[in-house]
């Protein structure tokens, strides 16, 4: 047997029920930082952000709004107050801003549905059709817009994740369809990006494949070989293309582009020296299964696998249980506190854990140095919001908003910033992708691009 | 009585067009529209069990895949079955996994058993443990116990090095059950250098054990020179010579045995037979050479004939004539209408029962057309309930219109119900599902769905509903104990409450929509969720009743609440309780009707009377098996198929029977441009 297979055999029987962590190990698999390959050199090192690596983005969602009296600092500026629900923040506050008064306007509208209302258009900052499902509609997001320019290069153009998949039976809210509820990321009117739900699985989509005892000449046939096979089914949905009514072609064009984007994720594979982390092994408690996401999405931007990365803790309107934070009830339905102080102090509690969970990532992000000496959270921008703002009055504006990591230099963080009542939130989306390279400078309802320095 | 039908009928076409069509006359059975289905794209449920059918696979890829949204109650509904970049990409994934798992060749795996020498497993004659091994300081053996599987060849290694002194190496044997297989010199003289020697022996099976021995122990003791063996680990591997196993996913697939990697004879056949049952349809002239391009693209370029296949495969199952239900059009620019072919149909047909693809039998009738009558599909149906694959239609279809899917995700409160466990969970979901399999497998009237007074429980459930103790899975009479029928199980209170508390609102609002199709509407904007239903200062019954007392609520209210209301004897997890909170419970209803009942039972008696009921059935059940939505165009049909689903005595065979038959089931038309 050679050594390779023995190692193998080695490290599978490590993993076994028992272990909830099985390490890869260091030296296992090595995959390719495709910018990293072009920063060789002298010119390289500079601290702080030089502009010399690639700006990533990442949207955080949590459901059911904020309590936001205890969310929002009552001081302005760099060092700022820390209320109670933003105590998470404290060993990385000077990395994370928090802007009061933005608002996605485009989901107010006076039916019930906020949720999913809000959801939907968390980053289309349109609004969505009143519609069940038939005729979903929606705008095309802000982490699409990005990754259409700039994750072309990537393994992966954008990441969708979150922790739950949704409801098994039911509707979702008001008459929504539950495509709003579900998905924060949409390709265009009618597409929900689906998203992995599993750590594991989303390791697996990253690394797997990367099997060091592959040649180059082995790699590359297998591009070759899955190529073939994406040849044969286009030429097969091209010929069916014609036979079909309009409603049915759109339904053979969401899977071309699918066929495309693999095709892209095949030529662009990957061989480097980038060294994945630990894969999180089911079970996982709630807790558990957010912090494995965060370290691969942390993983995942540090080896450039993409660059642009959304993450749902939990659909819209949520009614998951957080017993394990001693709180009795569920979370949509305390969100209707009625001002009640036990029910806002289980609240309380509950945003605290979400913003602990928000404040793991961005430390992970900022204990990742990139090759030219800053972090990975110097150049990256990693923005937190809601579907609503008050749990109970369903407002869409006020929202909730932190903004960690510098963008590349283009982001003071640390502040809390006040902006105007009412502010457009596409306003920061749209300085958030202009940081990352993109050239749009209009999106939903938005008014111009927001100064972030 | 059909009202939600004929309301629609009514308002659409004052909403919509202006039809100069006598409302009284309505058109000709033939010129009516009986709708079209959109591209349907496999769902989780369906991918699984088509790969199921079609391979033989254990493997359940779909797992893996995104959640389907669902709407009209269903996640099988064409329109809202949409595919994103990472459907493809999982479907790739799937389609590598299982192809790869088609065409292998096992061989069964060696055992593998590996001792550190200064661990507890083995034994040693002579010498002393130390951090990276065990010393043997002297002539000597280090012995571990293995236990052989199966007789054949079996490799023993061990990691030796030593300290050298004298003239020569240190010399080691490694061998078993006591005898000498491999005498090596150990030039290694720390542990980095380590070397792994290794001897091939056949042992038979059953237990022996393995050794290395030091042979020249040197000591000069003026000198200081001390020679020493140390052992690091010893292992051993086999049988080595293991024969290949059988694969019957292989088996199945190759209907011929190639002759050599280049065998494009084979490889045609192979797909010949294999592609249409994967795209539920006989192949067009030259699309098997579509697919031999893959082939010969991977045997041309270094690939086996097992690579150039296994591509080849990968390529069937990524294809859209696979990932989608395609049904043509004769005319696709126009709306007229058109009978499906038999193949599309028998498709319709397994993925209605079966969720899963056509069998053996299916695909035979369509090749003889003799899916073309009613008497011919009825036929097909009844096979088709009767064979064990319809256990989809409990999965899917009772799983999502029952809410039994539900169960798995809930969370209740551990503090509020200590007695809330998995096993409870296991069994709520099983009674529900034993419970409506019965109305397939037995023909019997969906009315008792409701009424049943009997029902099957297992030891958990019989506790949980302080019934006697029974073994597994019982048939007893539930009626003494308050229970039976739907409306008094406890999975379905479970999934119609909060995790630490009932939830009336919820309860009456699942029997209406549900069992009814009578959906309250959505509460205004202001008022969405101001009520708490908080228990601590008063009963639930009194808040809301201060809660209708604003006849906006009140409207709905009215009638969702008295329902739930009457439910209240059970709690959250779905035992029966006398008091809620301190306060006995009252569990009268009052409809705005004047209709009165008290408790599960009588209200299963006021729903079972309803006319509604088997209209609400015949709703769900015909939005399930057509992967749409009724428009109110299907009114005229949906009327036809409820009238059969009645002279069949309410039978769950008479309802599907009655849909298949339909012309909204046999035929569809395209889309003007």
């Amino acid at each position: 047997m050679t050594w390779n297979k023995w190692w193998f055999r080695k490290n599978q029987s490590q993993r076994g029920p028992v272990t909830r962590r099985a390490f890869l190990g260091g030296g296992a698999a090595v995959i390719t930082l495709p910018f990293l390959e072009s920063l060789k050199g002298p010119a390289w090192a500079s601290p702080g952000g030089t502009g010399a690596c690639p700006v990533r983005l990442v949207w955080v969602y949590v459901p059911n709004g904020m309590v936001m009296n205890d969310f929002t600092p009552n001081a302005t500026g760099p060092g700022y107050d820390l209320p109670r629900i933003l105590a998470p923040l404290a060993p990385i506050q000077s990395e994370v801003s928090v802007h009061t008064a933005l608002a996605n306007m485009p989901a107010s509208v006076p039916v019930a549905g906020d949720h999913a209302r809000g959801t939907g258009s968390f980053l289309s900052c349109v609004t969505v059709e009143h519609t069940a499902g038939d005729d979903i509609s929606n705008g095309i997001t802000i982490d699409q817009v990005v990754a259409n320019e700039i994750g072309g290069d990537n393994l992966f153009r954008s990441l969708e994740l979150g922790t739950s998949g949704g409801a098994a039976v039911g509707d979702c809210d008001s008459g929504y369809s539950c495509a709003y509820s579900r998905n924060i990321s949409w390709a265009n009117a009618t597409t929900p990006m689906a998203k992995t739900t599993d750590p594991a699985l989303l390791f697996d989509r990253l690394f797997e494949g990367f099997d060091q005892t592959m040649t180059e000449e082995d790699r590359d046939r297998r591009k070759r070989w899955r190529t073939s096979v994406l040849d044969s089914v286009t030429a097969e949905a091209n010929a069916l293309q014609g036979k079909l009514s309009t409603s049915d072609r759109l339904k053979v064009d969401e899977y071309l582009t699918g066929i495309r984007d693999l095709e892209l994720r095949i030529l662009n594979g990957v061989d480097g020296v980038c060294i994945p982390g630990d894969k999180a092994e089911s079970p996982l408690t709630y807790t558990e299964q957010i912090t494995a996401f965060n370290d691969v999405i942390a993983k995942a931007l540090e080896c450039d696998l993409t660059r642009v990365v959304t993450f749902m803790l939990e659909n819209a309107g949520s009614n998951r249980s957080f017993d394990f934070l001693g709180v009795t009830g569920a979370h949509h339905e305390l969100s209707h506190h009625q001002g009640v102080p036990a029910t806002l102090e289980s609240l309380v509690t509950i945003d605290t854990f979400e913003v602990s969970m928000y404040a793991d990532l961005v430390q992970k992000m900022a204990a990742i140095t990139e090759p030219d000496g800053s972090t990975l959270l110097d150049n990256s921008l990693v923005a937190f919001s809601s579907e609503i703002s008050d749990g109970d009055w369903h407002n869409h504006n006020d929202l909730p908003v932190l903004l960690a990591g510098r963008g590349g230099g283009v982001h003071a963080a640390g502040e809390h910033v006040v902006h105007p009542d009412e502010t457009p939130i596409a306003n920061l989306f749209l300085a958030m992708a202009q940081a990352a390279g993109s050239t749009v400078s209009q999106h939903g309802d938005s008014t111009g691009v927001m100064s972030l320095t | 009585m059909r009202t939600t039908i004929l309301l629609a009928l009514v308002v659409a076409p004052l909403a919509s067009c202006s039809c100069n069509q006598n409302p009284d006359e309505g058109p000709e059975a033939d010129e009516r529209d009986a709708g079209r289905v959109t591209l349907h794209r496999l769902n989780r449920a369906e991918y699984d069990n088509t790969v199921r059918d079609l391979l033989g696979t254990a493997l359940t890829p779909a797992q893996d895949f995104p959640y389907d949204d669902s709407s009209h109650g269903f996640d099988n509904l064409a329109e809202t079955l949409t595919m994103s970049p990472l459907h493809v990409e999982m479907y790739e994934r799937a389609a590598e996994a299982l192809a790869t798992e088609a065409l292998e060749i096992p061989l069964g795996e060696p055992a593998f058993e590996r001792f550190e020498a200064e661990g507890p497993d083995v034994t040693a004659t002579v010498g002393a443990a130390q951090a990276d091994g065990w010393m043997l300081w002297s002539n000597g053996d280090l012995t571990a116990t293995i236990e052989a599987p199966a007789d054949g060849l079996y490799a023993i290694r061990t990691r030796l090095w030593a300290t050298q002194a004298g003239p020569e190496l240190a010399q080691a044997a490694i061998g078993h059950d006591g005898g000498t297989d491999l005498i090596v010199d150990v030039a290694a003289t720390d542990v980095q250098g380590g070397e792994t020697f290794e001897v091939e022996v056949q042992l038979t099976a059953g237990v022996h054990s393995i050794h290395v021995s030091f042979l020249n122990d040197f000591w000069d003791q003026y000198a200081g020179e001390d020679r020493n063996l140390i052992v690091d680990w010893i292992e051993h591997e086999g049988p080595l010579d293991l024969e290949p196993g059988p694969n019957p996913i292989r088996d199945r697939l190759l209907v011929c045995e190639p002759s050599s990697d280049t065998d494009v004879a084979c490889a045609r056949l192979v797909l010949e037979a294999f592609a249409p049952r994967a795209w539920r349809r006989p192949l067009e002239p030259g699309e098997v050479d579509g697919l031999l391009d893959v082939f010969d693209a991977v045997t041309s370029d270094g690939g086996t004939w097992d690579d150039g296949m296994r591509l080849a495969v990968q390529a069937v199952l990524l294809s859209p004539h696979f990932l989608f239900r395609v049904e043509l059009e004769d005319e696709p620019g126009t709306e007229k209408r058109h009978d499906l072919t038999q193949y599309e149909l028998a498709t319709r047909l397994s993925y209605f029962l079966w969720s899963s693809m056509p069998d053996d039998a299916l695909f035979a009738a369509a090749e003889k057309g003799e899916l073309a009558t009613e008497a011919q599909i009825a036929a097909q149906v009844t096979r088709m309930l009767a064979d064990p694959k319809a256990e989809a239609l409990t999965e899917n279809f009772a799983g999502q219109w029952l809410y039994i899917r539900a169960i798995a995700d809930k969370q209740p409160d551990s503090w509020e119900y200590p007695t809330f466990d998995e096993d409870l969970r296991d069994a709520m979901s099983e009674e529900m599902e034993r419970f409506f399999r019965s109305f397939i497998d037995e023909e019997r009237d969906l009315h008792e769905l409701l009424l049943a007074t009997e029902g099957e429980v297992n030891a958990r459930l019989a506790e949980h509903y302080g019934l006697d103790p029974v073994g597994d899975w019982q048939t007893v009479d539930l009626e003494a104990a308050d229970r039976g029928g739907l409306l008094a199980m406890s999975g379905l209170h479970l999934v119609n409450s909060y995790p630490a508390r009932t939830s009336p609102v919820l309860r009456g609002k699942w029997v209406l929509s549900s069992l009814l199709c009578d959906e309250p509407p959505p509460p205004p904007p202001e008022v969405e969720g101001l009520i708490t239903e908080d228990a601590d200062s008063q009963t639930l019954r009194e808040q809301l009743e201060q809660h209708r007392a604003d006849p906006v609520c009140a409207s709905c209210h009215d009638v969702m609440d008295p329902i739930g209301l009457s439910l209240e004897h059970f709690d959250g997890v779905g035992a029966w309780r006398a008091t809620d909170n301190g306060f006995p419970v009252d569990a009268s209803g009052e409809l705005p009707d004047g209709t009165t009942f008290y408790g599960a039972r009588e209200l299963s008696a006021v729903i079972a009377a309803d006319a509604r009921y088997p209209t609400c059935i015949t709703d769900k059940l015909f939005t399930y098996a057509h992967g749409r939505s009724p428009r109110y165009t299907d009114a005229p049909y949906l009327v036809e198929i409820e009238d059969a689903f009645a002279q069949g005595g309410f039978t769950f065979e008479a309802l599907a029977v009655a849909i298949a038959t339909s012309d909204t089931f046999r035929t569809r038309h395209g889309e003007a441009e």
